[in-house]
């Protein structure tokens, strides 16, 4: 119940810009430039005020100027995976689609943190936050997921995937807490290990820690730094993203879905003509 | 282990809600004695048994067999650690009328003596944790 | 001091020690990560009075161990329009008559998402509602997405599809609007569903320009009853009932996880469906 969240109770809106929301562009007529704090990410009126106190409400979109760390060197295990997996797209040197085994290509679910990268459509994704007795819900865009942090107190699974232990998900295991009245700070832990860390390939073990921290700087900018500690498959934790959310103006989603058969006939449609056998 | 739950409704004849029942033969069940798992894949719509089996012949034959959805098996006390590859065990398997070493899993008997069902298609009433529940 | 911590240990072991009895089982302890169906089915009776415009949680419907209702599923036989007639005999869903290998329901082939309706009342196991000042998410168990019903006492839109600044898209969940009928009634109303999805698993058809009606009863804390209704005179000569759906709460508010992962549903093809039920294989 609402009255029983105490002050955990988050709400958040934000207005995401959707590049290919078609609609909306041909509107406004352009997606950059003055009165854009980036592109399709139109500027608020008015200047920001402060951040309210532990309260994230609202549509935020991002992520915007995106600073990570480098990925640090693997372990032989991560290496050996890492090995296994084609990437393709800007964010590589491959770009053919018909050599890349990218399980997103076929709609396998992005998985968690990737899913936070706002994969394909546009490099921007909304998101939005709800409650319910004792969590907070995070609702995206992106493949219109969801993910659940419970605020109780509770601690993470210490183990997955063992007999009698929780099983591991695919948007993995998550508890939150504030650090402060601008600071949210989630920790998740037993994810799925098939979806890729990111749009390279990296592993991610399903003991692996991530870590989000969500510092509201002001009413209209949203930090997050993401990072992840996975001692079995890197030799050190890093700063997996370093990243602005900003708050969104009309605060509507656009409908995301990669679907199965599109992205299968897709494959195949290019695969054919180019002889390259998919696996 | 999971307790079973003891007033749940038999049922006589085979009838999967949702599936071609017609592509199993569902007179007597194919039982594989001393059958190993190769794989056992936890997958929806049906998780995926693989094993190896040496018949009469002492041929090999590999085996592939689904079960209820992974909900309704997780109802019954299932999850994904359940078998193990190199497991040995004894299975029960509906097998397809094509002939094919396929079919629908009926149940596993363990070599401590312990047995796991299929959610609707035990051989008996499944030993379902639930009355209708879907596959 | 010393006596406090005795008497915690004490208490802490006192409460192992019945929980491990509860659960019939030898020193296995629960987890809060994980669902318990007997423990959910032990939560009998209405629990108290429902709250006042208010679903938020999460919630057990078919199948799900927790001794809900069985539901009452979508007509098999409305009233078609020689139109609609026409799409629903192209639909081979999968069944006691056809094997999975040849059913053409894109869930089935691919693991497309189910859209809405259908999302309501095929594998809806679990959900989980949220409610914002101006809209209300229905978060689904299976395949992990939300459905987002706006409570702001805007109008849905009229016109799907094609050119002009006006026109919205199709989309797997259409829009959705909701309101409060009474305290303890919400009624949802959708429109521009993408026709591509089945409304059922059995494969009735719908247009873009169906109208789905949900209404949501909080009948106890417990206990949430859902009917849907869905209005197509290109398809059908009359309204459609989609089914009456029951749901309980969840003491512990966690439910299993469950989706379907489309390469997954590849493999379970290849391997299982079509070597069991393909003609060609019989042959």
């Amino acid at each position: 119940m609402r009255n029983s969240l105490a002050a955990s109770i988050v709400l958040l809106f934000g207005i995401a810009f959707l590049a290919t929301d078609e609609g909306r562009a041909a509107q406004r007529g352009r997606i950059s430039g003055e009165g854009f704090i980036t592109e399709g990410v139109p500027k608020m009126p008015n200047p920001p005020g402060p951040a309210p106190k532990r309260d994230l409400t609202g549509m935020w979109v991002g992520p915007q100027n995106n600073k990570p760390d480098q990925v640090p060197p693997m372990t032989p295990a991560g290496e050996a995976l890492f090995k296994q997996r084609h990437p393709y797209g800007p964010a590589s040197r491959n770009d053919d689609l018909g050599a890349s085994n990218d399980p997103f290509i076929t709609c396998d679910p992005l998985g968690f943190p990737r899913n936070l990268l706002a994969h394909a459509v546009s490099s921007r994704g909304r998101f939005i936050f709800g409650s319910a007795p004792d969590r907070l819900l995070i609702a995206y865009e992106q493949q219109r997921v969801w993910r659940e942090i419970w605020m109780n107190g509770r601690a993470l699974p210490k183990v997955v995937d063992v007999r009698g232990a929780p099983e591991s998900r695919y948007y993995g295991h998550s508890v939150g807490h504030w650090e402060n009245d601008n600071t949210l700070i989630i920790d998740t832990t037993g994810v799925d290990e098939r979806p890729w860390l990111d749009e390279l390939g990296h592993p991610r073990s399903s003991s692996a820690r991530i870590q989000e921290r969500y510092t509201r700087v002001d009413q209209y900018n949203l930090q997050l730094t993401v990072t992840v500690d996975d001692p079995k498959f890197y030799t050190k934790p890093w700063t997996w993203m370093r990243a602005n959310f900003y708050w969104v103006m009309g605060q509507e989603f656009a409908e995301t879905f990669c679907i199965p058969s599109e992205g299968i006939e897709y494959r195949d449609s290019l695969a054919k003509p180019s002889g390259i056998e998919i696996k | 282990m999971v307790v079973l739950f003891a007033g749940l409704i038999a049922i006589d004849s085979p009838s999967f809600a949702h599936h071609g029942a017609a592509a199993f033969d569902m007179g007597q069940p194919v039982v594989l004695k001393g059958a190993v798992i190769t794989e056992f894949l936890w997958i929806n719509p049906h998780p995926l048994i693989k094993a190896d089996y040496k018949n009469e012949k002492g041929e090999d034959e590999h085996w592939t067999m689904e079960l209820g959805s992974t909900v309704s098996a997780q109802l019954i006390g299932w999850s994904r650690t359940t078998l193990q590859p190199g497991d040995v065990v004894t299975l029960y398997v509906w097998k397809a009328k094509t002939g094919a070493t396929v079919g629908r899993f009926n149940k596993v008997d363990f070599a401590d003596g312990t047995t796991m069902r299929d959610t609707q298609r035990g051989g008996d009433d499944g030993g379902r944790a639930d009355t209708g529940v879907r596959q | 001091m010393r006596r406090t911590c005795t008497g915690i240990i004490a208490g802490l072991a006192g409460a192992l020690l019945l929980s491990a009895v509860a659960a019939g089982q030898s020193a296995e302890p629960r987890s809060p990560w994980k669902y318990y169906p007997e423990d959910a089915r032990a939560n009998k009776g209405p629990g108290g009075p429902a709250p006042v415009r208010d679903l938020t949680g999460t919630w057990a419907g078919e199948s799900s161990g927790a001794g809900v209702e069985r539901l009452v599923p979508p007509e098999r036989q409305p009233s078609f329009t020689p139109l609609g007639k026409q799409l629903f005999d192209r639909n081979r869903a999968e069944g006691a008559n056809v094997l999975v290998a040849d059913s053409n329901d894109p869930h089935v082939k691919y693991c497309d998402p189910f859209g809405f309706p259908r999302n309501m009342n095929d594998q809806i196991r679990s959900m989980t509602i949220t409610t914002l000042p101006n809209r209300t998410f229905v978060m689904l168990r299976f395949m992990n997405i939300w459905r987002e019903i706006w409570t702001d006492g805007r109008a849905l839109p009229t016109s799907f599809g094609g050119r002009g600044k006006d026109v919205h898209d199709p989309t797997y969940n259409g829009y959705s609007v909701g309101r409060w009928q009474d305290d303890y009634t919400f009624v949802v109303e959708t429109t521009g569903i993408a026709s591509e999805t089945w409304a059922t698993e059995s494969g009735l058809p719908h247009s873009v320009d169906a109208r789905v009606t949900e209404r949501f009863v909080r009948k106890s804390k417990n206990d949430l009853t859902l009917t849907l209704t869905m209005d197509d005179p290109k398809l059908y000569t009359k309204p459609v009932s989609l089914g009456e759906i029951y749901f309980r709460w969840i003491p512990s508010q966690t439910f299993f996880d469950f989706s379907c992962v489309p390469s997954s549903v590849q493999r379970y093809l290849k391997e299982m469906a079509d070597p069991s039920g393909s003609p060609s294989a019989g042959r």
